[in-house]
Order: C-alpha cells, then structure tokens, then sequence
C-alpha cells in the first residue's frame, strides 16, 4: 500500500539534503560584478522615456552587461590561477593561515602552492615536505604532492613526503589518502597512519607523538633509517652533514627528544645512539667520522 | 520583510509626463534591490538550471532578470514580486533558447554537487546522486522543476504554486507524476 501514496524514493531526504546545483559562484560573490553594471545604467532611466529610446538603451544594457560577462570571464580565468607559494626554508618552521581559516603549519625545507582568489571555489593545494593541516569544515580540501593526494572534509592531520616518501597521520577527523601511480585508496581515522612505499599500507593505533610532536618542538624517530634522520636534522638546523661511505644509512634508529639549541647536541645525542663521533668543521657544516675511528669525544669548537 | 518594503512603492505617472528629480519615491533604493537579490537570486538561478541542466546558461540569464528587474524599477506593481521574478526569468529562457539555440531538449544528465561529511560518506552517496542524475534527466521539464523546487529547495507546494503561478493541485500533480517516473527508473537500475 505504501508504494501508491507518493511517499518517499529509495534515501530520497537524506541525499537531497547533500546536493546543491553545481554554480562556481555564489550569489553573493557575483552581486559585486552585478552592481557595477547597476550603476552605469540604472540610476539614470527615467521612466518616462519615450519606447524608442528605451530599447536603445536596452540594446545598451545587453552590451554592458556582455562586456562585463566577458570581463568576469577573463577575471575569474587569471583568479583561478593566480598561485601563491609559501615556502619554508631550513632551519625554520612557519604557521599560515589559508582564506577559509584553516591553518598550515610547515616543517624546514617544505613548500605549499596554491590558489588565493580561487580558494572559495575550490581547496586544492599542491605540498612538498612536510606540514600539519588544520582543515575548517567545508567544501572537499585536496592536497595534492608528487606521489600522493591526500582529500579532506574537516579535519587535523599531517602529511610528511620528501624524497620518494609519502606519509600521512590523522590527527582528527577523517582522511582519504590516495597513491597517485597506483590509484590505491585508504581513508584514515584519527590515530591511523598511512605510509606509501611500493604499495600503500596503513598502520592503527599511532600515537601523535611520532607523526606530529615536530610541532610540539621534539625530535621524533621511530625505527627511522639514519639517513633520513641525519637529514631531518640537516633541514631543521639547515646545516650540511657529511658522512663516509663506508657507513650504513639505512640502520634504523628511534629517538624522541626536544629540539636542542645546538646542532651538535642532536648529533651527539643520535651518535650515542647510533654509534657515530663526529667533528663540526664551520658553524654549519659537520663531518661523521668513519666508523673505527680513535677520537673518543669531539671537541666543540 | 520584503512584501512590506515593496508594498509602499506607487504607480509611476504614465508616459509622456516628465518626472522631477525630487519625487524619489518611485525609484527603488540600491538597498531594497539588494533585499530583493538576496532573497531571489539563488532561486531563480537554481530554477532556471532544474529547466535547462546549464550552469553558466543559468546564472547569466539569472543576472540579466535582476538587471532587467533594476531597469524597470520604477514602472510596475510589486505586488507578487516573486511571482514577476520567475515570470521574467521563464520569458528570457524562452528567448535564449529561441536567439541562440542554447539549451538542448534532451538533457544527458542533470549535475549536482554532493556535500558530505566525510570520505565514507562521500562513497555511500555517490552511486545513488548518479542514479537520481540520470532519472532526472528523463523527466518532463514541468515535472521536474516542481519536483527539485520541493526536494533541493525544500518549499512547500504552496510556494511552488505562488512562485509558479500554478494551483496547488497542479503542482500536486506534477509532483506525483515525477516521483512516479523517478521510482520506476530508480527501480529499473536499482
């Protein structure tokens, strides 16, 4: 009997209530092109014109409100691709605010592109390195990088990818990551970790402290091959480190402490632990020494 | 609000007459036109896309009613403003199909935007909005405006009827035909 009475089609009010007519612009952002031409013409027509003058001014009307079409369309054209980019250097971290407020938090050498004026329309961002996002509630936020994509509705997260490295930590919410060359999906939840290697592969149950304390301001390795820890520490103090090759790079190490002042205490802390001396040769650049080597302590210079 | 502002506006002398700068009254303030945009705009851009399935084509013609709208200011009744809104916007989609041969008859599919709260829900809703695009495409224009105006805009069939000018049975009609038609494609491809 209930399928005679028009009563509801299959999810009928749930979907509808999460659709909207596909319009780049909203009312509001086209009401400012719209006065414009409201201004040129309206406030000067009189309504007793005779009708021959009144489709003139018609004709007027069209052509204004076609070239300001046209002008729309070339404005929106450069407004779509106007790019900003933030880049952070070494030995520094920046926090920045993107126009919707939502906020990014760059690690050293990392580098963030996007589309200011285009930004109510769509969130796409293009990263490289490392940053903590903050997304606000909204439309789809996408941020694409090399090898990965990572696609959010709200939410906190960080996505580490340098080299051939693609990782992404949920902090709140909920997170789809994608693997650009395979196509593989994974959505994540808080406290899941997806890392992308030859395949893409996801981990439960991570604690924020290993994905996100670089903000907190600690060092954190957990079973990290050397020499991304070497380099870690290279961008954060944006120093050179020079190592012998006869030592192996990719022994994994875990670490976790506050960021020291000095360069050379977080090398001597991860020497202790990975079994390394080295020498600082100028303010910014040191020297692993190979691995028999007699000096028991360096000197600081 | 709106009626209220608009009902003071009196009847411009008729043609011939010259009017004084001073006698103001009968030219609609920049604000209440605003008022008046803000309250409709959206609407009838959506209502000419549920017609013609074109958003640019839409939001053009939307822009040009309220320009049209502006122009006319002082010379008309505002008595049933929105009902003039969705005649102006019906009169100049006519004209454009007529002029330029814009909006094609047959509709491939009509295309909305999917808002969800997450990822998942993303993929739950996804499948079932390309169904409805599809169906939607496959209805009668007349029906498928009434049926969008109640489901995306979420008007009462009284509102449909004074916007549309329509009875309230019509629009009742319209309604059951398109969720008739809907039903069946929906379960055809379910």
């Amino acid at each position: 009997m209930r399928d005679q009475t028009p009563t509801e089609l299959p999810d009928e009010q749930n979907l509808f209530k999460r659709l909207k007519p596909p319009f780049e612009q909203s009312g509001e952002e086209l009401w400012d092109k719209l006065e414009k031409s409201l201004t040129a013409n309206g406030d000067t027509v009189d309504s007793s014109q005779t009708p021959g003058s009144r489709r003139s001014l018609r004709r007027r009307f069209r052509l204004v409100a076609a070239a300001a079409i046209l002008i729309l369309a070339g404005l929106s054209l450069s407004f779509r691709f106007y790019t900003k980019t933030i880049t952070c250097p070494k030995g520094q971290m920046m926090t920045i605010s993107l126009p919707d407020g939502s906020t990014v938090t760059l690690n050293a050498d990392s580098r963030l592109e996007y589309h200011p004026l285009w930004w109510w329309a769509s969130r796409t961002a293009h990263l490289e390195g490392e940053a903590f996002f903050e997304v606000e509630k909204g439309s789809r936020f996408s941020i694409h990088s090399e090898i990965g994509t990572t696609n959010v509705l709200g939410t906190s997260f960080n996505i580490s990818t340098r080299n051939s490295r693609y990782e992404v930590y949920c902090q709140t919410g909920k997170v789809e990551v994608v693997a650009r060359q395979s196509g593989e999906k994974a959505i994540l939840r808080p406290g899941m970790l997806a890392k992308l290697d030859t395949s893409l592969v996801v981990q439960e149950h991570v604690s924020a402290r290993e994905a996100t304390d670089w903000r907190a301001g600690y060092f954190s390795f957990k079973a990290r091959p050397l020499k991304e820890i070497l380099e870690e520490i290279a961008r954060h103090y944006d120093i050179s480190i020079k190592v012998e090759a006869d030592r192996d790079m990719s022994a994994q190490f875990s670490a976790h402490f506050r960021f020291p002042v000095s360069p050379d205490s977080a090398l001597m802390i991860i020497g202790a632990n990975a079994g390394f001396q080295y020498i600082q040769e100028s303010d910014q650049s040191f020297q692993l020494l190979p691995q028999n080597s007699p000096t028991l302590f360096p000197e600081k210079k | 609000m709106l009626q209220n502002g608009w009902k003071g506006l009196p009847q411009s002398p008729s043609a011939g007459h010259t009017s004084h700068p001073q006698t103001s009254c009968k030219n609609l303030t920049k604000q209440q036109f605003k008022v008046c945009y803000d309250q409709y705009f959206d609407s009838i851009r959506s209502y000419l896309y549920f017609r013609s399935g074109n958003a640019e084509l839409s939001t053009d013609l939307a822009q040009e009613v309220f320009l049209k709208l502006w122009e006319k200011k002082g010379s008309f009744e505002a008595r049933n403003l929105k009902g003039l809104l969705y005649k102006m916007a019906n009169d100049l989609f006519i004209s454009s199909i007529r002029r330029e041969k814009v909006a094609t008859k047959y509709l491939d599919r009509l295309k909305l935007d999917l808002y969800a709260e997450n990822p998942e829900e993303v993929f739950q809703y996804q499948e079932l909005k390309d169904q409805y695009e599809k169906a939607l495409a496959t209805l009668p224009e007349k029906q498928r405006v009434v049926y969008l105006m109640s489901r995306l805009e979420a008007l009462t069939y009284k509102e449909i009827a004074a916007r549309l000018g329509l009875s309230v049975k019509a629009v009742e009609k319209r309604m059951g035909q398109a969720l008739g038609r809907l039903r069946k494609q929906l379960n055809d491809h379910a």
